[in-house]
């Protein structure tokens, strides 16, 4: 960054200045000197390249609009502070024009800002490219990282010097300069532990990509299974069909026989009814005979009926034989007819009376009982009745017997019978298929061929989704496939930004290291220069500078020390641009060593005569560019040194109290 | 390509994004796919 020129338009005391800065190149004439004594607006012309750069108003009072314009502006009009500053920088031109806009109120004097600091850059070449505003900030720390703006836009007489020499935040700024911060950015880039970078990137994609290890498993085992289950399926369907295909011709063979043989169905079924009979009549004629004999076996029924008439007889004979009368309930001389007439009369012989139903009137039918001729009758009745039962049971027994005995000679006869003419069917049977048989055999084969008919269709509604699982799964597995190559890139990919990332890593501690050992050495040979007492500079991590001993506290000597770390900083940026140390992480299409300006408000004024000297001396011999805001005895000292180096020299004239203006010195 | 200059061209892509979002402007999670896109080419060999 070479700064041209700047130009200021109602700012402050400048109403409208232009100054353009010397610049020849390396050993060149590269000095600019400003001369002006106190309050001339040297300081403003610092703070001037600061607000318009950066924006930002260093002004205690904070008003940037000219006094004598304010002052004559009308109530309700505007004016505009300006500044624009060029600069180049990689060999591109930027302008920048920075701009305030105020207004004067039209019921008072007071004056308020109408339009904020707005900051315009421009690339210009043939024709001037606007920066899009949002990029204006990006693009100027590009050019000059604003950490490092007060050690390039030095204000020596500024109560910030304190503040330059210890402040902590320059560690970005500084490796900015010394060309590591591309390297820090890649880094910041790739960096694994960020969410959102190129190594999380790629780890997010092969996590998405990545079928999950168990899930990939899973599929594996459930194609094996459903594969195995699809083969079994087949191989039973195949012996199914096999079994059916022979159910089919057996059953066809059988049917064949059986049409064949179809005149001698009848004599097979007449066959099938005698063995029938026969097997029957087996079985029943044992049982007839138990009852037969359990008939015989009834009572003594056979001794009953054998001797029935006989017994009848001599029991009658018997009992006419042996009839008395029991005189004890009889009345000799009395018959059943004279006790009728007295119980018709209602009165015995003796004149008592017989009351129907009284114990008189019982006891006479007793005794009538045992009288002529009642009595016999009713023996023989008795008697007669009683056989008549007991032959009734005989015959009955006997009707018993006689039945089972015939149904036992007639199963015999019928099994007989039947056997006879079993004998003759199967005889016309004889060399002649069993069709029944056949038949049976034809019907067991068709009850198989259902069995297997039922199992081939189950098999085959099961197959066609046993198949659409094994097509699912394998398009599954190819996608898995599909991914898992698509993740050999991805790993291939996260191995080489790892790497990247791991190197870069290292190298950037490597440098760290190394550069702030030679930023060291850089700033002590200058301040070894500068300085005519012992020092031993120290730079922290963060390149704070300090020295040992620490007991000069004076500015001057924080000025010899800033001026030391400056031009350290600048001299150490120089030679790493132009080596190689970082290898693999060298940014090929870096600019080489950009130069930078120093531009310094009463740089000498804190210091005494010998140290102005070894100053003017060292920014002659190490800046590239100076502008310097000198008072004329300062510059006496340095005048010397430096007369050489100086491409321009400006006075500034103080035309009032309130204005001041430039003035070339040829 | 060698693996030495597979990872020499990433980082020099890598770097020529990073000036082009500091100077075009972007956003950072552009530059990142950006990157990504330019590994996957490096690592086809196919990055001209």
């Amino acid at each position: 960054m070479i700064i041209k020129s700047i130009e200021l338009e109602n700012f402050r005391q400048f109403k409208k200045t232009h100054i353009d800065f010397a610049y020849e190149g390396p050993g060149g004439k590269n000095i600019t000197i400003v001369l002006g004594q106190n309050t001339v607006g040297k300081t403003t012309l610092v703070k001037a390249f600061i607000w318009c750069i950066y924006g930002i108003n260093e002004f205690d009072d904070k008003q940037l609009l000219s006094k004598t314009v304010a002052d004559s502006l009308q109530p309700g009009k505007t004016a505009t502070a300006k500044v624009t500053v060029e600069l180049e920088h990689q060999d591109v031109l930027y302008r920048i024009i920075t701009r305030e806009v105020y207004k004067k109120g039209v019921n008072s004097d007071k004056l308020i800002i109408e339009e904020k600091t707005t900051r315009e850059v421009y690339k210009v070449t043939d024709i001037s490219f606007h920066i899009p505003p949002i990029q204006t900030s990006t693009v100027i720390n590009s050019i000059l990282r604003e950490e490092l703006r007060d050690y390039f836009f030095f204000d020596g007489e500024s109560n910030k010097i304190e503040d330059i020499t210890t402040r902590s935040n320059i560690k970005d700024a500084v490796l900015d300069l010394l060309n590591l911060n591309t390297l820090n950015t890649l880094l910041e880039y790739y960096d694994p532990s960020r969410s959102k970078s190129v190594i999380s990137s790629l780890r997010n994609e092969i996590d998405a990509n990545a079928p999950a290890e168990s899930l990939f498993d899973d599929i594996e085992g459930q194609l094996e299974d459903q594969r195995s289950t699809r083969d079994q399926l087949n191989a039973a369907l195949s012996n199914a069909k096999k079994e059916l295909k022979q159910l089919e011709d057996f059953k066809a063979d059988l049917e064949e026989k059986i049409s064949a043989n179809a005149d001698v169905l009848d004599k097979q079924k007449l066959k099938e009814k005698y063995s029938l009979i026969i097997s029957e009549g087996h079985q029943n004629i044992p049982k007839h005979f138990d009852n037969l004999i359990g008939s015989i076996n009834k009572g003594n029924a056979l001794l009953k009926t054998l001797f029935y008439q006989s017994y009848h007889d001599f029991k009658m004979e018997d009992k006419l034989s042996h009839t008395t009368f029991n005189t004890k309930n009889s009345y000799v001389g009395i018959n059943a007819d004279g006790v009728d007439a007295l119980l018709k009369a209602h009165r015995c012989v003796c004149g008592a009376e017989i009351k129907d139903g009284s114990e008189a009137y019982y006891h006479l039918l007793e005794a009538q009982k045992h009288m002529e001729p009642h009595d016999y009758s009713t023996q023989v009745s008795d008697f007669n009745s009683s056989e008549s039962s007991n032959g009734s049971s005989c015959r009955s027994i006997v009707n018993d017997i006689r039945r089972n005995a015939n149904l036992v000679l007639d199963t015999i006869e019928e099994v007989d019978k039947t056997s006879d003419a079993l004998k003759d069917v199967q005889k016309i049977l004889a060399n002649r298929n069993d069709v029944g048989s056949l038949q049976k055999d034809a019907n067991e084969a068709e009850g198989h061929i259902m069995y297997f008919k039922d199992q081939i269709s189950g098999i085959e509604d099961q197959l066609p989704n046993v198949e659409k699982k094994i097509a699912a799964l394998e398009n599954k597995q190819i996608e898995n496939a599909m991914k898992s190559s698509a993740n050999t890139k991805l790993f291939e990919c996260l191995r080489l930004a790892e790497k990247i990332y791991d190197a870069g890593s290292q190298k950037i501690r490597e440098l760290d290291i190394k550069y702030r050992d030679k930023l060291i050495e850089s700033v002590q040979n200058v301040f070894n220069h500068l300085y005519t007492g012992k020092r031993e500079i120290s730079i922290s991590d963060n390149y704070v500078v300090s020295v040992t001993p620490n007991t000069d506290t004076s500015t001057g000597f924080k000025i010899v020390l800033n001026f030391s770390f400056v031009i350290g900083l600048m001299n150490l940026a120089k030679e790493t641009a132009s080596t190689e140390n970082q290898g693999n992480f060298i940014d090929e299409d870096a600019e080489d060593y950009e130069e930078y300006p120093l531009v310094l408000d009463a740089p000498l004024s804190a210091t005494d005569d010998e140290h102005i000297n070894h100053i003017a001396t060292a920014l002659a011999d190490n800046c590239d560019q100076v502008i310097m805001f000198l008072m004329k005895k300062d510059y006496r000292y340095a005048e010397a040194e430096i007369a050489d180096k100086i491409g321009k020299k400006y006075r500034l004239v103080k035309d009032d109290e309130y204005e001041s203006h430039i003035e070339e010195d040829h | 390509m060698t693996e030495n200059e597979k990872i020499n061209r990433i980082i020099q892509k890598s770097y020529k994004l990073i000036r082009i979002k500091s100077t075009s402007g972007g956003t950072k999670d552009d530059t990142i796919k950006k990157m990504v896109d330019m590994i996957k080419k490096v690592v086809d060999d196919n990055d001209n």
